[in-house]
């Protein structure tokens, strides 16, 4: 079934019209670290906060700055590493299968791990004061958060080296 | 370049480079990534906030970021030093100098916003002028570092 999903995106040609645009990979490539320093800078403030790391500055607004510059960068994310994949589908898949396939395995948890905060401390969260810490929860949620966030990025740069 | 040389005579330098699996090198390029998020994207978050994004955060208490991009920084400056010893002939792309000049002028802006918007307990709002432009620059200059130092995997070559 892989091997058929590889194939047809070898079939779609775009992967070697990204080839023929010289400059499309190394602009991907730079493109993707931006959105992720966005993503990774805004999730740890906001995790930070919640940890009890950082005081004293209010929850809500920066978690707005993560649900927009945080949400941006990860969707630059998404498209260039569509890119990517169209590039080269069996260097991902086949070739650093274990690299990709636990980077995708953490991206699908730090969503779950974002939808658990929402379904469970979010309101809370939202009406706290900025002297307040966060409930225990709250906290277990961000710390999870950062080590699958920061595991993304530990597999995805070990992606080239395996 | 004589330091080229020098480096590739040292144990540490035959320790990276023949590294083998995920460790030490790809390691070192990993800590060099997260290094890179916390400080650009800590950068940026506080930059955005001195162009008017999320005004509703105080200024005073974001001093409190400026010690974790400084550890990212020396995270990045000792996985740095790593990556060159890995790779000393990285020292003859000019792509790599210009990374080390945008560097430069970002660490300076940095320090600038640190001490001149946040070194000051009445920072006020309306922010100046000149702080908004060093928060564009501090901006640039940070992209002009990752992108340089992205394309000296392509160019820069002699």
């Amino acid at each position: 079934m892989l091997q058929a999903f590889i194939d047809w995106t070898i079939g779609t040609g775009l992967g070697t019209t990204i080839h023929n645009t010289t400059w499309a990979f190394p602009i991907g490539e730079t493109l993707h670290f931006l959105g992720l320093s966005l993503l990774i800078g805004t999730v740890s403030l906001f995790d930070l906060r919640l940890l009890g790391v950082l005081k004293r500055l209010p929850y809500a607004p920066l978690y707005r700055l993560l649900s927009r510059w945080g949400v941006a960068g990860f969707v630059i994310n998404l498209l260039t590493g569509i890119m990517f994949w169209f590039y080269q589908p069996d260097f991902y898949a086949l070739d650093q299968a274990l690299p990709f396939g636990l980077k995708l395995l953490f991206i699908l948890l730090a969503g779950i791990n974002v939808l658990v905060f929402y379904k469970t401390v979010y309101p809370e969260v939202m009406a706290l004061g900025p002297e307040e810490e966060a409930p225990p929860l709250a906290k277990a949620i961000a710390g999870t958060s950062l080590f699958l966030w920061f595991g993304v990025l530990f597999f995805g740069r070990m992606i080239m080296y395996t | 370049m004589d330091i080229v040389a020098w480096i590739k005579d040292t144990g540490l330098h035959t320790w990276l480079a023949e590294s083998v699996g995920w460790f030490p090198y790809p390691t070192t390029l990993a800590l060099h990534s997260a290094g890179m998020g916390i400080v650009v994207g800590m950068s940026l978050a506080v930059n955005l906030r001195l162009l008017g994004v999320a005004p509703e955060l105080p200024l005073a208490p974001l001093r409190k970021i400026f010690p974790f991009i400084w550890l990212g920084f020396w995270v990045n400056a000792i996985s740095g030093v790593g990556l060159t010893f890995t790779d000393p002939d990285k020292l003859l792309n000019w792509m790599i100098w210009i990374k080390f000049a945008f560097l430069a002028l970002a660490l300076v802006s940095l320090r600038i916003i640190q001490s001149r918007v946040f070194g000051n307990p009445h920072a006020e709002e309306p922010l100046s002028e000149p702080s908004k432009a060093l928060a564009v620059a501090s901006i640039v200059f940070w992209v002009g570092v990752i992108t340089a130092g992205r394309l000296s995997a392509y160019l820069g070559f002699s």
